[in-house]
């Protein structure tokens, strides 16, 4: 049975709610609340649309953000928007469809043009640079390094021995030579120019007006593309399920089978919390200690 | 008198309308505010691409945790020490902070930031700690040959090292303390050259000292 627009949005903002709950909170200060707040909007309809009840999340969520913004992730600024966003929706009813399709849209397409920009600007990328030291010195990433370039995970341990030295003596002028191989530099390069490409195209293809003849099937395939080649490799759960819930947000309600695949989408990300790694380590090779 | 009336209604429709349209263009424009403050702090400032909410994580590797601070004292005879978990500070000094953390320190660090550190410093009182200095710069020479022309610079007797004194601490209740007559604050970065494969340490911000007015 077709879905009405009041129940698609009713959808949102339960997602959202769930959200919420689960990445919206940078403090327990925030939290709190939120559980309960966000816990009681869930099993109330009447709370679920209540402009009141989303306008103080709102309110909490951007005061504790505010206090603590030099040190919250991306991910929770674009829930803060989003939730504005809501907000918005739940004062307008007439249009919170529309509200809540453009808004996603926007976000989605800004949030890449802004990453596009930081990634062309510092250079890192270009050269392969960032993620070379990020696959030689990140602990979330060795198991990974070490079984696709065979880079022993002494090797990487002891790179990262020789940082938190550095760290604990510093010493101006001080330099560290750290373990490496030619396949790093050759899968750096290639994540690097990936990252890059698909980066650029999820902007392209989400700040594209709607005017334009592209098919809005390509801007979905761009960013589940992105989500599930970048997360599983580098996990930031909150951020996928942000981008996972706009993308299901500003996909049309006739889309149906789109947007059960961003629900999918959204559950999937979740198992990438799992420490793989852990799971796998036994497969990478060994070195000599030092 | 009815048609008047509801001709009146029609333009305050239209003014509300247009009040919500452009009430939902909030969140994208606050988005492109806060990330171009964020780009001039960045680009300007010295905070961290990561933070900010510009969309910069994992752009670079200036993040939070390419940063190191290092604090160190002049105590009354002279001698420099280095400072550690400078942010410990007793409850009665922690107020003189004004909001310097060492996240804040490391992320988005300041000339401003570092002063009002400093003062709370030169506040307090310290203990002295074994820091094990020796063997760290043994093991550090040993893994890394090339750090021994600067080890060799340094100062051939263990560098001491410093905690804030916090008499409730059992471990602390006995034993000298010291104060200190000056602080310094300096700021690193930990700078990546992929084509060398080597990491640097570079100076961030420029020191700042802090001295005891007299």
């Amino acid at each position: 049975m077709r879905q009405s627009v009041q129940e698609h949005v009713d959808v949102i903002f339960r997602a959202t709610l769930a959200l919420l709950l689960l990445f919206g909170a940078s403090a327990w200060q925030l939290g709190i609340p939120f559980r309960i707040l966000c816990g009681a909007m869930l099993v109330g309809p009447q709370l679920l649309r209540s402009p009141a009840c989303w306008g103080t999340i709102v309110l909490a969520q951007t005061y504790c953000n505010a206090n603590a913004w030099f040190s919250i992730d991306n991910h929770k600024y674009l829930i803060n928007y989003w939730s504005l966003a809501v907000s918005i929706a739940a004062m307008q009813p007439r249009f919170a469809l529309r509200i809540l399709e453009q808004n996603a849209t926007r976000l989605i397409g800004l949030c890449f043009l802004f990453a596009v920009f930081w990634k062309f600007y510092g250079g890192q990328f270009l050269n392969g640079e960032f993620l070379k030291y990020a696959l030689l010195t990140d602990s979330r990433l060795e198991v990974t390094t070490s079984m696709t370039t065979g880079l022993p995970l002494t090797s990487l341990n002891r790179n990262r021995d020789l940082i938190e030295f550095v760290r604990d003596l510093p010493i101006a002028g001080a330099q560290i030579q750290v373990e490496s191989n030619h396949a790093v530099s050759t899968l750096s390069i290639s994540l690097s120019y990936w990252t890059l490409l698909i980066e650029t195209v999820c902007a392209v293809m989400w700040l594209i007006p709607r005017g334009w003849s592209i098919p809005v099937y390509f801007r979905d395939v761009s960013l589940i593309t992105f989500v599930l080649t970048t997360y599983f490799v580098l996990p930031v759960v909150g951020f996928a399920s942000v981008l996972a819930l706009l993308g299901y947000s500003a996909t049309s309600i006739e889309r149906r089978r789109m947007r059960n695949t961003y629900l999918w989408v959204l559950l999937i990300v979740q198992l990438s919390s799992i420490p793989w790694p852990a799971f796998v380590e036994g497969m990478t090779p060994t070195g000599t200690n030092l | 008198m009815i048609m008047q009336k509801s001709r009146d209604s029609i333009p305050k429709q239209q003014t509300a309308d247009e009040v919500m349209h452009w009430t939902s263009q909030a969140p994208p424009l606050v988005l492109i505010v806060v990330a171009v403050v964020q780009i001039l702090l960045a680009t300007q400032g010295g905070l961290s691409p990561w933070k900010g909410g510009g969309f910069g994580m994992f752009s670079s590797s200036d993040g939070p945790d390419s940063r190191v601070v290092e604090v160190t004292g002049i105590t009354r005879d002279g001698e420099s020490v280095v400072l550690r978990n400078v942010f410990a500070l007793p409850s009665n000094q922690r107020s003189r902070l004004h909001g310097v953390s060492a996240r804040r320190l490391h992320v988005f660090p300041t000339v401003r930031q570092c002063e009002r550190l400093g003062n709370a410093i030169l506040n307090c009182r310290f203990v002295e700690i074994d820091s094990g200095w020796e063997a760290l710069q043994t093991r550090f020479v040993k893994m890394n040959p090339s750090a021994q022309p600067l080890i060799a610079e340094m100062p051939k007797r263990p560098v001491r090292t410093f905690i804030p004194w916090d008499p409730r601490r059992l471990n602390q209740s006995s034993g000298s303390t010291y104060d200190l007559t000056q602080v310094s604050i300096v700021v690193y970065r930990l700078v990546y050259s992929g084509a060398a494969n080597r990491i640097s340490l570079v100076p961030l911000l420029s020191p700042v000292t802090i001295r005891i007015r007299t």
